[in-house]
């Protein structure tokens, strides 16, 4: 059985890759970049694991148009991410986006066989590390320095679409819990927000609850 | 790289709380509201079904009161009191806890009425079966036997309709009115009938043995005239049977038997009556001729033997007389042709003379002498005597002019007519 640390998923995500894909945030990042939007999920955390057969049931299952990985970093789980990818195929021939703080040519030359692999399953991959000083208003990317790969022909389509931001979904959950999902157009985003509306984390205010 | 954790909002937390417990107190606030109007909804909805309620059973009250009234019995006014404060009760209670309780009392009212609808329904019943009976005694007064005889079909459907009538009674008074109405006027119909006709066939019955009686006695009066006249009385035998068969249908009440024989037996007596009076004639006749004999024979020699006098059922007539030498004497009246009366003679001597078979004349010429007086006489008496002709032939003979048995009286002799 194998597993892959799991930091949050989601069913229906139009703002990271083409149309409504289910969203894969992965567990543990050894890049860490500056100012990056979702820090919580860079520590090496294997408490959430998940099966790969059971998480790719869920994906084929819900999935309207594609998967996207992102987290974390999928390739510091590229053996995991590749064969989740693969038992997805077995079920359905979903589109796969992922996201990664290395360049596809460092990969490409230093990579792993695992991330070989990972790479070979990609349609599309947005590559290289958040630099918040080149932070900019891009089509699902956060900073001007991430690139785009068409890796297949699969979404040829696309290569012309216009580049500019995908936008934020924001959601508030029937718990009254709020999240939002995108590539914020604007750095210090995530602090912003945090403050002008007063969120904290729930994990945090869940401490403070039981405190 | 692309999302957020989830987050609690904390700063517009205490506002939303705030909020939430407004619309919480306005939700708790509408929930009471609404609570009370569904409680006063309720209530209404109980007042008005418990009223309703009251109001039925008002309503049966009333229509049990006015049964008892027609039944001669007195209603429950106690109830309709309690049922009438209930019902005020229940227009002003506050809960419907009150509604309830004044409502239990239309259901004790009501069964109070049971005990009153029992004994309307015993009173009904009597007097139905009251009814019944009186109808029935009313059939009873005349005889099943004569009833039946005079209308089997109707005393049939009377005892069928009391019977029904009768059920009814027993078992649901309230219907058997029309039952036993039906029943007392087929019975006033059936009544009426056997009436009518029994009084008819009463009449018939009379009247049949009235004509009876008249034939009867008419018979009994010819009987007594023939036996007075000593002349039999014809066909008395026949009419005597016939007579015999009416008397037995007047005894059995049987009028048209007696009708349909009594045609024909008057004309059976009529005709003997008739026929009576030809022989009386004729009897009394012969009477008087043979009295003119009688009194003609001394002036011939002869003394009339008043004891030989006979008289037999055909009414013939018979005497003998003597003559002072010994010679007798015999005459004979009997019926000749179209009802005269012939009148037949003979003499010993005239036997002796056609037993030798000599004087023949003479002899006929000695009872022609005494022939001619005797005629001569009678024609003083008023008859006229026929002429004298000579029979030998004829069986019929007068009584024999002396003692000798078995004589027989014959040729020569003479005879008128």
């Amino acid at each position: 059985m194998t597993l892959l640390d799991v930091a949050e998923t989601h069913p229906a995500c139009t703002v990271l890759g083409p149309g409504s894909r289910y969203v894969v945030w992965v567990q543990g990042c050894g890049i860490g970049c500056a100012g990056c939007v979702s820090p919580q999920w860079i520590p090496v955390d294997h408490s959430r694991a998940r099966d790969v057969a059971g998480l790719a049931d869920d994906i084929a299952g819900r999935a309207a148009d594609g998967l996207t990985i992102s987290g974390g970093e999928p390739f510091a789980q590229a053996d995991a991410v590749a064969a989740l990818i693969a038992a997805v195929r077995e079920r359905r021939d979903l589109s796969v986006m992922s996201y990664t703080g290395y360049t596809l040519e460092h990969l490409r030359a230093h990579g792993s066989p695992g991330q070989h692999r990972l790479l070979g399953s990609l349609d599309l991959l947005v590559d290289g590390p958040y630099l918040a000083h080149r932070q900019a208003a891009l089509r699902w990317r956060g900073s001007a320095n991430q690139r785009l790969h068409f890796l297949t022909g699969r979404h040829a389509g696309l290569r012309d679409a216009p580049d500019h931001s995908a936008g934020l979904q924001i959601e508030v959950a029937a718990d009254e819990t709020v999240r939002w999902l995108g590539v914020p157009a604007v750095a210090g985003f995530r602090q912003w927000i945090e403050d002008r509306l007063g969120l904290v984390p729930s994990d945090t205010f869940q401490r403070e609850q039981n405190r | 790289m692309s999302g957020s954790p989830k987050y609690h909002t904390v700063s517009s937390g205490e506002i939303r709380r705030r909020q939430a417990e407004e619309a919480r107190r306005r939700r708790e606030e509408q929930r009471r509201e609404k609570e009370r109007q569904r409680q006063a909804a309720a209530l209404e909805r109980a007042r008005e079904a418990a009223l309703a309620r009251a109001d039925e059973v008002a309503r049966r009250v009333a229509a049990v009161r006015q049964e008892a009234s027609r039944a001669g019995l007195a209603g429950d006014h106690v109830a309709e009191n309690r049922l009438e404060r209930a019902r005020e009760e229940i227009r002003s209670a506050a809960d419907r806890a009150a509604v309830g309780a004044a409502a239990t009392v239309a259901e004790q009212v009501e069964r109070s009425l049971v005990d009153l609808r029992q004994r309307i329904d015993a009173h009904q019943r009597e007097q139905a079966q009251a009814r019944v009976e009186a109808v029935a005694a009313q059939l009873a007064e005349l005889p099943a036997g004569v009833r039946e005889r005079y209308d089997r079909g109707g005393a049939e459907e009377c005892d069928e309709l009391i019977a029904t009538a009768r059920r009814y009674a027993g078992k649901a008074p309230a219907k058997s009115d029309v039952r036993v109405e039906t029943a007392a006027q087929a019975v006033r119909e059936h009544l009426d009938r056997v009436l009518a006709r029994r009084a008819e066939d009463v009449a018939r019955t009379t009247a049949a043995r009235e004509a009876a009686e008249e034939v009867y006695h008419r018979f009994a009066e010819l009987r007594a005239d023939a036996e007075q006249a000593r002349v039999p009385l014809p066909d008395e035998d026949g009419i005597n049977a016939r007579l015999r068969d009416v008397v037995t249908a007047v005894q059995q009440g049987d009028a048209a038997r007696v009708l349909g024989a009594l045609p024909e037996l008057t004309r059976l007596v009529d005709r003997a009556e008739a026929a009576l009076d030809g022989h009386i004639d004729r009897v009394i006749e012969r009477r008087e001729l043979l009295n003119s004999i009688i009194s003609a024979l001394p002036e011939a020699g002869f003394t009339v033997d008043r004891e030989s006098f006979t008289q037999r059922e055909d009414g013939a007539m018979a005497l003998r007389a003597g003559s002072a030498d010994g010679q007798q004497f015999a005459v004979l009246l009997r019926d000749g042709a179209d009802n005269a009366t012939e009148v037949l003679y003979t003499t010993d001597t005239m036997q002796e003379a056609a037993v030798t078979g000599d004087g023949k004349a003479g002899e006929c010429g000695s009872l022609l002498s005494v022939i001619d007086r005797i005629g001569e006489q009678t024609r003083r008496q008023g008859f006229e005597p026929g002429t004298v002709r000579w029979d030998d032939d004829d069986d019929d003979q007068p009584p024999p002019a002396h003692s000798v048995p078995n004589a027989r009286p014959a040729t020569p002799r003479g005879t008128t007519r």
